[in-house]
């Protein structure tokens, strides 16, 4: 069922989240601590730096490849610093099928355009109600779907809903196309009488801003044709995690938000958090989106000019109750 | 030790209508633990060991907010449960405890505890009443706490009174031994509840209770889900 983790904040390694925590998001590829699925479709990553040629373009990197055997992955996060990531290891089916493949690797994230999505859940239903879904997307944008997951129509879908997806949105425009799209979801499942339960946990940055989506459709309604198909995932809320602080880093033998200033610089969200001590870490809501921008903080809080307290990088952390 | 925990505030509470059979039954799967000042009795976010009753002395309970530091929760003295999540659950301690002074405790094993709800004797029984009660308190102020950082607030909605259709659309026998509630129960166990509940289904937005309603049964949800809403009317 897939983990996901998004980060902004001060310049980090890649491996301190990708391999060093006890629960470091490789290490859930097969050994998740809160959903009990093997990850193994795959994995796929995109980071952001102020400080290197075009930054608004991401390092992008996608392998189906098993990220743990995975020494290009290993060595480039050794080397690599970001100030915001997107990565995702994809959860699929235990059974043969042509959905496994580069092709439906997240994070998506189409040319020039400046969000990039990935997504752990699933839609119920979801071959039976995607051509109903194209008359709320733009052409240009639903040409470029290359690949059959939910999560790349979700991400077409979501894209469509902006006025330009090739501008930064504001965390207002933000919030409402993630509303109009659960809308649009929401009216077409009831349109084909889908009520089972579906997950929608999103992740999504643009390198200046990371947002979290967690939301699922008719919670608790699981299939009724056959028990044995029933699993956990069906019948529990997907969780997401986020935690903020000064830094990331190693401080008391635990990777953590460390605290050394007066306000927030850095903010991860994930599935679940990196570490088996969650004492650092704080639930999402159900049906919430969480955005955090880089620069949010409001006037009346920020240092003087020229003060260290002054940076731009404070973050701000907005919780938005999400309805459909 | 059945002389010196009589004396405690908690034992007023808990143990006035106990044989001191009983007493002594329960005594068996304590085991005393003594602190040092500073000591760390757990930390949040580690495992739990057991539920710790606290003999003489204070401890320091605290908690960690990401992004906030540490607050002062408060403070467990002579009586004080803490840790008692231990007893219903494996999930990591959610604060910290620190010896303030020397320390004299009791530790609660979960498994003896679990052994104990097995026989359900009264005593048991009235344990476990307090225990939900006091979970019940601190997930109410964890909340309070919780709504003016997190922005959450009480959501208002409409919902429409609806008659229960008793009966299930579907067969949810073969269902109920995969849903949490009903882990661990045997066949009978799950048939036993069967023929004593009234199983109905409610349609989407209709109410199950309101405020105004007695509160005469238990509800447990075998498929769906339910939400807490507030009316502002």
């Amino acid at each position: 069922m897939c983990r996901a983790l998004a980060y902004l904040g001060k310049e980090a390694l890649l491996d301190d989240f990708l391999y060093q925590p006890d629960s470091s998001l490789v290490r859930q590829s097969h050994d998740p601590q809160q959903l009990h699925l093997l990850n193994l479709g795959g994995f796929g990553m995109m980071a952001w730096h102020p400080q290197t040629p075009n930054p608004e373009e991401p390092l992008s990197f996608h392998s189906t490849d098993l990220p743990i055997f995975d020494r290009n992955l290993k060595s480039l996060a050794l080397k690599v610093r970001a100030m915001s990531v997107l990565a995702h290891i994809r959860g699929i089916a235990y059974r043969p099928s042509p959905g496994y493949g580069s092709h439906n690797l997240h994070p998506f994230r189409y040319p020039g355009f400046k969000i990039a999505l990935a997504h752990n859940g699933d839609l119920a239903g979801f071959e039976q109600m995607k051509l109903d879904l194209l008359p709320y997307m733009k052409r240009s944008i639903a040409a470029q779907i290359g690949g059959t997951t939910d999560s790349e129509w979700v991400y077409a879908l979501l894209m469509s809903q902006l006025v330009d997806p090739t501008r930064y949105a504001d965390r207002e425009t933000l919030a409402r196309a993630l509303k109009d799209t659960l809308c649009i979801l929401r009216e077409v499942r009831a349109r084909h009488g889908i009520a089972q339960s579906s997950s929608l946990n999103l992740f999504l940055s643009d390198g200046r801003m990371i947002a979290g989506l967690r939301f699922t459709f008719d919670f608790g309604c699981y299939a009724t044709e056959d028990w044995r198909r029933i699993h956990e995932a069906n019948l529990r809320f997907l969780s997401m995690w986020f935690t903020v602080g000064s830094r990331y880093g190693l401080a008391g033998g635990e990777w953590k938000m460390i605290e050394e200033s007066s306000g927030p610089d850095s903010a991860l969200l994930s599935s679940e958090p990196l570490t088996r001590d969650i004492s650092s870490w704080i639930e999402v809501p159900e049906y919430t989106a969480l955005i955090i921008e880089r620069g949010a903080m409001p006037e009346s809080k920020r240092g003087a000019p020229g003060e260290p307290g002054n940076e731009a990088h404070r973050i701000g952390v907005s919780v938005l109750p999400m309805h459909a | 030790m059945a002389d010196e925990t009589s004396e405690l505030p908690c034992q007023a509470n808990l143990l006035d209508a106990t044989a001191l059979l009983e007493v002594g039954e329960v005594l068996g799967g304590l085991r005393p633990v003594q602190h040092a000042d500073g000591a760390v009795l757990f930390g949040q976010g580690s495992r739990p060991e057991g539920a710790l009753l606290i003999l003489d002395g204070t401890a320091a309970l605290r908690t960690r907010w990401p992004g906030l530091g540490e607050l002062a929760i408060g403070t467990a003295t002579a009586g004080d449960l803490i840790g008692e999540g231990a007893l219903i659950g494996t999930a990591p301690h959610t604060l910290t405890a620190v010896a303030m002074g020397p320390l004299s405790l009791l530790r609660i094993e979960p498994r003896h505890f679990a052994a104990l709800c097995a026989i359900a004797s009264p005593w048991h029984r009235r344990i476990v009443h307090h225990l939900a009660l006091r979970l019940a308190l601190r997930a109410r102020s964890a909340i309070r706490l919780a709504q003016p950082i997190l922005g959450i607030g009480s959501r208002e909605r409409a919902g429409v009174a609806q008659a229960h259709s008793p009966g299930c659309s579907f067969d949810i026998r073969p269902f109920l031994p995969i849903l949490p509630f009903f882990r661990g129960f045997a066949a009978t166990e799950v048939d036993s509840f069967l023929s004593s509940a009234q199983i109905f289904e409610l349609s989407s937005g209709a109410w199950l209770f309101t405020p105004e309603s007695p509160a005469d049964s238990v509800h447990i949800v075998l498929r769906g889900a339910l939400e807490p809403v507030q009316s502002r009317s």
